[in-house]
């Protein structure tokens, strides 16, 4: 990060707004990480996270003038993400009912993995579910960092600074809800998975 | 364990995933490390996240972005327009009034400033410089008349700018510096240029444009002097820019001056005719020669017409040179009121051209000619030959000559034709006054009349035109007379006329024309001519009488009453046009009778044949008022009809309910007889004795009505009476009709019904006893008797005069203990003397009826009461099925198709 660039977010949104691309793109790397977990977890389907990210920014840049406040700039990003993801699911619930033959994203995950035999593939797909659903069901601040570090894969120094946490409490909502997690987990689907108890 | 080993297991615990995500540094790393390699638990611990990490990490292996994501989100925002700017709404509200302002501020300042350039832009402009020809045929063709037309403008309007205000200079300049073909532009242009510039003149300053008449080419826009607007500019700027105006208006009088040298003269025709109303021809003559001498002209030709009314008009020719043609029509316009004035001119040029390159090439062939003869070389007959041609071609000569000099003259010349005519040359200088008179008189002695109005005629000193006398069919005669006398003695004539008979029609018609003209005459005395008189004289035996009455009368003897109608109308002095009776029997006879009375007896008449029988039918016939018709008699046509060929208007219908249905029927007849009324049908049924009917139809007087009947009430019981009126049109009320038919009183049945239950001990007596108190009048229809075990049941019914009927009921009861008793009214019969009553008695030792209610009948009730209660729900039911039901479905089908369609567009 070098020095000319503005380390604060709420600067960085004001310049935005001001119609610096350069701010905006900066907010873009800060934060891309964290609405594709979001978008992961809201959609529950990875192949087309990639798009739903595109549009939610390029949403966002269209109305960035709507922000007030620098500091509510994740939760309205986050809020337009999930409208992405309610948009499509509506499309492709419409599609389904018109075109009912076409091949949609559930249906490509049965197409046999070259690498994977198909069982192998089931079972690894049915597991996901699972792990998502328990995800989803924790609660909004222990749930993003996990999401961010499985579905992510991102190291702990990206996931501070796409939730632009500080270091300590950072510390404390991973540890929490990793612990959480692994209680959940094993409630659910057997220690084989959610490791050795704490 | 020491405590700090304690605190750093704890440590370890708590930041066990950070450490796996990488989130340790340095020291915490080292501790992290340190701590778990001497820390059997915290070390499987360790492992085990690891396990789990790995497992997580493989579950959603593909559900990580793949690499460069960010990247490939910035190229494509890189591709979007930027963040939509948003104006605050009152921004928008203010902002778009002010800018539409503006606009029209700006578009008025535009016009307000720069018309000329205005209707340039709009198009207007060029127009006008379009309909001027070109001048010179032989010049060089131009790049385009349209250009010219611009160049020529763009010089113009500096010329306007300079003229009428000098500081404008600078752009004055710049359209000077422009390249315009000056040398090359011809005299049209210009005179295009100076049109329009009149024509942009006249609308800046508002004051009317001048006619726009021929403009002759000599004239130039000369420089007007610059009236300076507003502030006046510095006195050496000022003078400055005066000097350069005069150049360039010095430049533009020289290049004019070299363009009209090298254009050919034209040649030009101006004609025109005035027409004006003046007081006075002479006068105004006078004031024409006068004008004609100042412009230079001379008054040509005078005719003049006198009409009879006084009036003068006339035309006067007037030659003038052509550039004082306008003066003159101006100078001319005192002279009274004009009417219609055209003004032309033709333009001769190009003919006169030609005339003249004719005339050069035969003046050069005649030179030719003679230098042949000069030098005389060649044979004697070509000499001759030649002679003989330049004869031919002096001849030509002189012929193009007169035809340039007569051109000339009109050229140099104008014709200007007057026509004068003076005010109310339309006035008549006559009136006459015609009278017609048109007389129809009716008389009896029509030859003596017609004597007669000749002589009358005669005596007035008037003139008979056409007579006649015609003697027609039927003893008609009809004359006519026409003549004419003078109008003094028309009065007395026409009194002396209407003593002859008497005067049917009288036709006064008079007429004024006036001659000359139309309008209001003054002063002019009214010349009255004859009076025309046109009479026609005739009697009245053939023709209609304007009343006829037509009458139909019912009579009991048509004949008598004929023969009196007869000499009726001759006692009144009428005549008889045609009459009529046909007898077959006395009560069919018909009759018909035309005749005429006249007037002043019809009335008389009309009341005297009324009254022999009753008027049927009555109505009067008013002929249309024409030539041919009289009110001095009256016509009356009158149908006589026997009383029977016509039916009553009242007709009654009744039944007479009697004791002996025969001896009633020869009654009732023998009373008709004697009360001459007539018997239309009558049958009288003894086919079963217990029920003799008999019909009577018969048509009585109206006076004899009340008599007949109360024979009828004397006799029997009348009932069910109704009267209907007939209001057909031929119906007489004298008389009426009646439709009887008598029944046997027994044959109705019985008034009122009891019905009796009583409990005796000898029921044998009790019924021999009952028997007996029967009246004579009275009589036991049926009895019974039935005996069982120890129960003895006996029947009676009897039938007894309706008024014994009550007190035979009472003795009856008083027999036994009474059980029953009721009385049931049948009014469907009716109530008279003769009326009857039932009896039906029923005697029984015990009791008759059982207990109040047994078990029976409370079966009965209730299976009536649950029947009545199973088909009430059917009903319900029913309704249900195919009345509710239906409806449910059809609400529910709409239900579910809006909440299909709403979730749809979602």
């Amino acid at each position: 990060m070098s020095l000319d660039v503005p380390s604060n977010d709420t600067e960085l949104v004001r310049n935005a707004q001001k119609g610096d691309r350069g701010a905006f793109e900066e907010l873009v790397r800060r934060t891309s990480r964290l609405v594709h977990a979001r978008v992961c977890l809201e959609s529950g389907d990875p192949q087309r996270a990639e798009d739903f990210v595109q549009e939610t920014y390029l949403r966002a840049w269209r109305s960035l003038r709507d922000v007030a406040d620098g500091r509510g700039f994740r939760p309205w990003l986050l809020s337009i993400a999930q409208n992405v993801c309610i948009d499509a699911y509506r499309r492709d619930h419409r599609q389904r009912r018109s075109a009912p033959s076409r091949a949609d994203s559930e249906a490509l995950n049965l197409v046999p993995h070259p690498s994977r035999s198909p069982y192998e593939e089931l079972a690894r797909s049915e597991l996901r579910d699972r792990v998502l659903a328990i995800l989803r069901s924790l609660p909004d601040e222990y749930r993003m960092p996990l999401t961010l570090r499985y579905l992510g894969g991102a190291d702990y120094e990206t996931i501070r600074l796409q939730l632009g946490l500080t270091d300590g409490s950072l510390r404390g909502l991973l540890n929490r809800g990793l612990q959480l997690l692994r209680a959940e987990l094993k409630r659910a689907l057997g220690p084989q998975v959610a490791g050795g108890a704490p | 364990m020491t405590a700090n080993e304690a605190a750093d297991h704890s440590w370890v615990r708590e930041n066990l995933l950070t450490y796996l995500a990488g989130g340790l540094h340095n020291d915490d790393r080292s501790r992290f490390e340190a701590h778990v390699g001497n820390c059997g638990p915290c070390l499987e611990d360790l492992n085990d996240a690891q396990a789990a990490e790995r497992v997580l990490g493989k579950v959603f292996a593909d559900a990580q972005p793949a690499p460069g994501m960010e990247d490939r989100v910035i190229q494509r925002l890189r591709a979007a327009p930027g963040p939509a700017f948003r104006w605050g709404p009152y921004v928008t509200r203010i902002a778009m009034p002010v800018a539409a302002v503006l606009m029209l501020g700006v578009i008025g300042y535009f016009l307000e400033n720069y018309p000329q350039r205005a209707e340039t832009l709009l198009g207007m402009a060029p127009s006008r410089a379009v309909p001027h020809p070109p001048a010179k045929p032989s010049q060089p063709a131009p790049a385009s008349d349209a250009a010219h037309a611009d160049a020529a403008r763009g010089n113009r309007e500096g010329l306007v700018r300079a003229d009428r205000n000098g500081a404008n200079l600078g752009w004055f300049e710049s359209r000077r510096s422009r390249p315009v073909p000056s040398m090359e532009r011809p005299p049209a242009m210009d005179e295009a240029a100076n049109e329009r510039d009149k024509a942009y003149d006249s609308y800046r300053d508002d004051r009317p444009a001048e006619p726009n008449y021929f403009r002759p080419m000599t004239e130039v826009p000369a420089a007007k002097e610059s009236d300076p607007v507003g502030e006046p500019p510095p006195v050496a700027q000022r003078k400055r820019i005066e000097e350069k105006v005069e150049a360039a208006a010095k430049d533009l009088k020289k290049l004019q001056e070299d363009q009209r040298q090298q254009a050919p003269q034209r040649k030009i025709i101006r004609s025109g005719e005035l027409e004006f109303e003046v007081e006075n021809f002479d006068a105004s003559l006078s004031q024409i020669l006068k004008i004609a001498g100042e412009e230079q002209g001379y008054v040509g030709t005078v005719s003049s017409d006198r009409l009879p009314n006084g009036k003068v008009k006339g035309t006067i020719v007037v030659r003038v040179p052509p550039d004082r043609i306008d003066t003159l029509v101006l100078k001319l316009r005192a002279l009274g009121e004009l009417k219609s004035q055209r003004i032309t001119s033709e333009d001769i040029t190009k003919r006169y051209t030609d005339l003249e390159s004719q005339l050069r090439a035969a003046r050069a062939m005649e030179a030719r000619l003679i230098e042949i003869i000069k030098t005389g070389q060649g044979k004697i007959k070509d000499i001759l030959e030649a002679e003989k041609e330049l004869g031919r071609w002096r001849e030509k000569i002189e012929l193009f000559e007169g035809e340039k000099r007569y051109f000339d003259n009109l050229v140099s010349l104008s014709t200007l034709t007057i026509t004068l005519f003076e005010k109310d040359i339309r006035t008549p200088f006559g009136v006459t006054e015609t009278e017609k008179i048109q007389m129809g008189l009716e008389t009896e002695d029509v030859e003596k009349a017609y004597r007669d109005a000749i002589s009358a005629v005669d005596a007035a000193k008037g003139r008979v035109t056409k007579s006649e006398l015609k003697k027609l069919d039927a003893g008609q005669l009809h004359a006519v007379i026409a003549c004419e006398v003078p109008p003094d003695a028309a009065g007395p004539l026409r009194d002396r006329l209407s003593q002859l008979g008497r005067v049917a029609r009288l036709d006064v018609r008079r007429a004024q024309s006036a001659e000359g003209g139309s309008g209001r005459p003054q002063e002019v005395k009214v010349e009255r001519k004859d009076t025309i008189f046109q009479i026609s004289i005739y009697n009245l035996a053939n023709i209609e009488p304007r009343e006829t009455a037509m009458l139909r009368l019912a009579c009991q003897d048509p004949e008598t009453a004929y023969k009196s109608i007869l000499a009726r109308v001759e006692k009144a002095g009428g005549r008889v046009v045609s009459s009529s009776i046909i007898r077959q029997k006395a009560e069919h006879t018909t009759g018909n009778v035309a005749f005429e009375v006249p007037s002043k007896e019809a009335d008389a008449v009309q009341a005297d044949v009324r009254s022999l029988g009753e008027a049927v039918h009555f109505h009067l016939v008013e002929n249309p008022d024409s030539a041919n018709t009289t009110s001095a008699k009256k016509g009356f046509r009158v149908e006589l009809l026997a009383i029977g060929l016509v039916p009553p208007r009242e007709t009654i219908t009744a039944q007479l309910a009697v004791r002996d249905v025969t001896a009633a029927y020869r009654s009732l007849h023998e009373e008709i007889e004697k009360t001459e009324g007539r018997v239309l049908t009558a049958w009288l049924n003894e086919n079963d004795p217990q029920n003799v009917t008999a019909t009577l139809e018969f048509e009585a007087r109206r006076d004899a009505e009340s008599q007949i009947f109360e024979k009828m009430a004397a006799l029997g019981d009348i009932a069910r009476r109704t009267a209907s009126r007939s209001e057909a049109e031929n119906a007489v009320d004298s008389k009426i009709k009646v439709q009887l038919s008598i029944v046997s009183a027994a044959a109705l049945g019985p008034r009122e019904t009891f019905t009796l239950a009583v409990e005796v001990t000898d029921v044998d007596a009790v019924i021999a006893q009952v028997i007996s108190w029967i009246p004579k009048d009275g009589r036991k229809v049926e009895s019974h008797l039935s005996r069982e075990r120890n129960r003895v049941v006996g029947r009676l019914s009897m039938e007894v005069p309706l008024k014994e009927a009550p007190a035979l009921a009472e003795r009856i009861k008083a027999t036994g203990i009474l059980r029953v008793y009721e009385a049931a009214q049948n009014r469907q019969i009716p109530l008279g003397t003769l009326s009857l009553a039932r009896i039906n008695l029923t005697l029984s030792t015990e009791s008759l009826l059982g207990g109040e209610a047994g078990l029976w009948e409370q079966i009965k009730g209730g299976l009536r009461s649950s029947f009545a209660a199973a088909g009430w729900s059917l009903k319900l039911i029913v309704i249900g099925l195919l009345f509710v039901l239906p409806w449910a479905l059809i609400v529910w089908v709409a239900w579910k198709a809006v909440k299909r369609f709403r979730s749809r567009p979602a």
